[in-house]
């Protein structure tokens, strides 16, 4: 499905056992033109299982409960990836790598997840971060954008979710250069802010010490 | 495993060893000898391996039996000896009789059936998981009973969609139920014919199959139900009804009749003649799987998990080693000058510590560690029944409802995705706690009717 302006938003949600995302998965039927769910049977939970276990059942037995766990998991995840309607990927191993190998083969528009992930800000993807059904607490940040040419297509990513959302976008840009803020003012309100080199960030919600390291610049969706 | 891993194990097998060498080093205190300080010292290196797990565990156990002849408390032969025990035997036997049952393929058709019938209502459905887990585990290991059922019971709960409580409870179920049931009987963990070797040994009681089953039911038949309350507060549910696959039909084969009548025949005959030695009952059970052609050589050879079996015999080494050499009896006493002499505390801080130790380390080992120190307070009070502070132990050492690591059947049915760590957490304190009381107030009733307190 295209959005304003004509771009593809390919969401990608990565899932496990414990990190289910559940609000990045409602919100991704209103803001993904194309879903993707990630689900993670991480290795660390099979070898737990097995260091735990290997020395009160037969090599038989372990055997065949990791493919019966396997099995499990991959009915969770078509489960998950059902009810979002969204395409399912499913990898057994190191939950990071995992992501990181899909965030490179899709190039998804944005990683969506319920809560900061520091290793996630370090991928070169615009990360979305989900509280739930306020959306006035949702975070949406866009990676490292230190061409103007990229901001400006980020800008325009931003602008098409809130476009969906039926939301306006504030923009807080911490810089003074007259001609940015006028690019900047086509695509949404712009507010003060006190460091940094762009930083769209919702009033009442700052960032936290570890996104800003991660993040040069973040967008937020304010609310109505 | 990562090289990362790798270090931190070798690291921690390090930090082990220097525990031993503080041991060797220290004063020996007042009242203990150098044997006694050093046995001490084994058991908090046995503590820190099998809490960290530097080693496996089966190799914790065999290491911890090489060790005393190195730091001089007992000879080679000695040590070795405490290996050839009954409780062993009945272990391996019980592995054959549970291998036989699991080739048979009867426990998908008994489970199968056992849960079509709990299946018109989920709260009915769960108590049918607890049901089959307890009562499958009166007959083979815990564990092995978690693995066999995860399947058919993993299938059933995939087909209530959306039902995310249901799924959690299902799971959580089979793990409790498993955990409860395996305190039933002499067959449901290895900890259980530990603990009546150990009270045969050390005070000349022998406990029976029967005896320890008319001990531990009640605690059984009480827990069942408070788990099952437990699962309906913590996670209610909303199915309907829930579809029961891979339901065995037709008539049984006569594979499945004959390894139902060996395993059913064998508990009968072990609770009848269980005095005659509940590992000669066993044996003869395990013949005749092989002589009914249920299993061959190359069954048993694949059954057989070699590292509880080695656990044993370092458990075993820690508590004859404790007794005989007067350590015990020194930390005993330290224990009544700080608790007092009422049987009653010191028979609650015994179960209260224990299931804290089973929650960090494996049952067994925290049975092993605890059963000493129980003995020897037991000779220190002389109102503590030797028989009932080995029973609570033993029994207490059953209940690891909250952490992970507590019980590997927590983490086999974690390990399918059907629940988080915090959903067991949150219902395994109430568990945990509820247990540590049940397990009490059975002694202080049921056992005291019986005589045994």
């Amino acid at each position: 499905m295209e959005v304003h302006g004509g771009m593809v938003m390919r969401c990608l949600i990565p899932v496990t056992q414990e990190i289910k995302n559940e609000n990045a998965l409602k919100r991704a039927a209103q803001i993904c033109s194309e879903t993707h769910v990630l689900y993670v049977l991480e290795s660390s939970v099979l070898e737990r299982m097995e260091s735990e276990s290997s020395y009160v059942l037969n090599s038989d037995m372990l055997k065949m409960l990791e493919d019966s766990i396997t099995e499990s998991q991959r009915e969770e995840a078509a489960r998950i990836a059902k009810n979002a309607g969204a395409i399912l990927h499913f990898e057994v191993g190191d939950y990071f790598d995992v992501v990181c190998r899909y965030s490179e083969r899709l190039r998804p528009a944005a990683i969506m997840l319920d809560e900061p992930d520091r290793k996630m800000l370090s991928l070169e993807r615009n990360i979305w971060i989900d509280r739930g059904n306020d959306i006035g607490s949702s975070v949406f940040l866009v990676r490292k954008a230190l061409r103007i040419g990229n901001l400006l297509r980020d800008l325009k990513l931003a602008r098409d979710i809130s476009v969906r959302l039926g939301v306006s976008l504030g923009i807080r840009y911490e810089g003074k250069e007259d001609e940015i803020i006028a690019t900047l003012k086509k695509y949404g309100k712009i507010a003060e802010s006190p460091s940094a080199d762009l930083v769209f960030v919702q009033a009442g919600f700052p960032l936290t010490a570890e996104m800003k390291g991660h993040a040069k610049m973040s967008m937020m969706i304010f609310g109505k | 495993m990562s090289i990362k891993d790798m270090k931190i194990k070798r690291e921690l097998f390090l930090i082990s060893l220097l525990i031993l060498l503080i041991f060797y080093i220290s004063p020996t205190p007042a009242g203990l000898s150098y044997q006694g300080k050093m046995m001490i010292g084994l058991m908090f290196f046995a503590v820190f391996l099998f809490v960290t797990e530097a080693l496996p565990i089966g190799m914790s156990g065999i290491l911890i039996m090489a060790l005393p002849p190195i730091l001089g408390i007992y000879d080679s032969r000695r040590v070795f000896g405490f290996f050839g025990n009954e409780a062993i035997f009945l272990l391996i036997s019980a592995f054959i009789l549970a291998a036989g049952f699991q080739k048979s393929g009867l426990h998908m058709r008994v489970a199968g059936r056992f849960l079509k019938r709990f299946g018109k209502s989920p709260k009915i459905f769960i108590l049918g998981i607890l049901l089959l887990g307890s009562s499958f585990s009166f007959m083979m290991s815990e564990h092995a009973v978690v693995a066999l059922l995860i399947p058919i019971i993993a299938v059933s709960l995939a087909g209530v969609s959306n039902d995310r409580n249901l799924k959690k409870a299902g799971m959580i179920a089979l793990a409790y139920g498993c955990s409860i049931g395996s305190i039933g009987t002499l067959l449901g963990g290895a900890r259980n014919p530990y603990a009546v070797s150990f009270i045969n040994e050390s005070t000349g009681t022998t406990v029976t199959f029967l005896q320890w089953s008319m001990m531990a039911i009640p605690v059984v038949a009480i827990m069942l139900p408070i788990a099952w309350v437990l699962m309906m507060l913590f996670f209610p549910t909303k199915t309907e009804k829930i579809p029961v696959e891979k339901v065995k039909k037709g008539p049984m084969s006569p594979m499945e009749i004959k390894a139902g009548s060996v395993l059913i025949g064998t508990v009968i005959l072990l609770f009848i003649f269980g005095n005659i030695g509940t590992a000669v009952i066993a044996i003869l059970g395990a013949t005749a799987m092989f002589i009914l052609g249920v299993i061959d050589w190359k069954d048993v050879e694949k059954a057989i998990p070699w590292g509880v079996l080695l656990l044993y015999g370092g458990a075993i080494t820690l508590g004859k080693g404790m007794l005989s050499t007067g350590a015990t009896g020194w930390i005993a006493e330290g224990i009544v000058e700080y608790v007092g002499r009422n049987p009653e505390m010191i028979l609650f801080v015994l179960i209260f510590i224990t299931v804290l130790l089973t929650e960090v380390m494996s049952n067994t080992a925290a049975v092993a560690l605890m059963l000493p120190i129980g003995i020897g307070l037991s000779a220190a009070v002389p109102s503590l029944n030797p028989v009932a502070v080995s029973m609570a132990i033993a029994l207490a050492g059953g209940f690891a409802f909250t952490l992970l690591i507590g019980n590997p059947g927590n983490m086999i049915t974690y390990s399918t995705g059907y629940y988080r760590q915090r959903d067991l957490m949150k219902i395994g304190i109430f568990a945990d706690i509820i247990g540590i009381f049940v397990i009490y107030g059975v002694a202080m009733t049921v056992w005291k009717f019986m005589g045994v307190w």
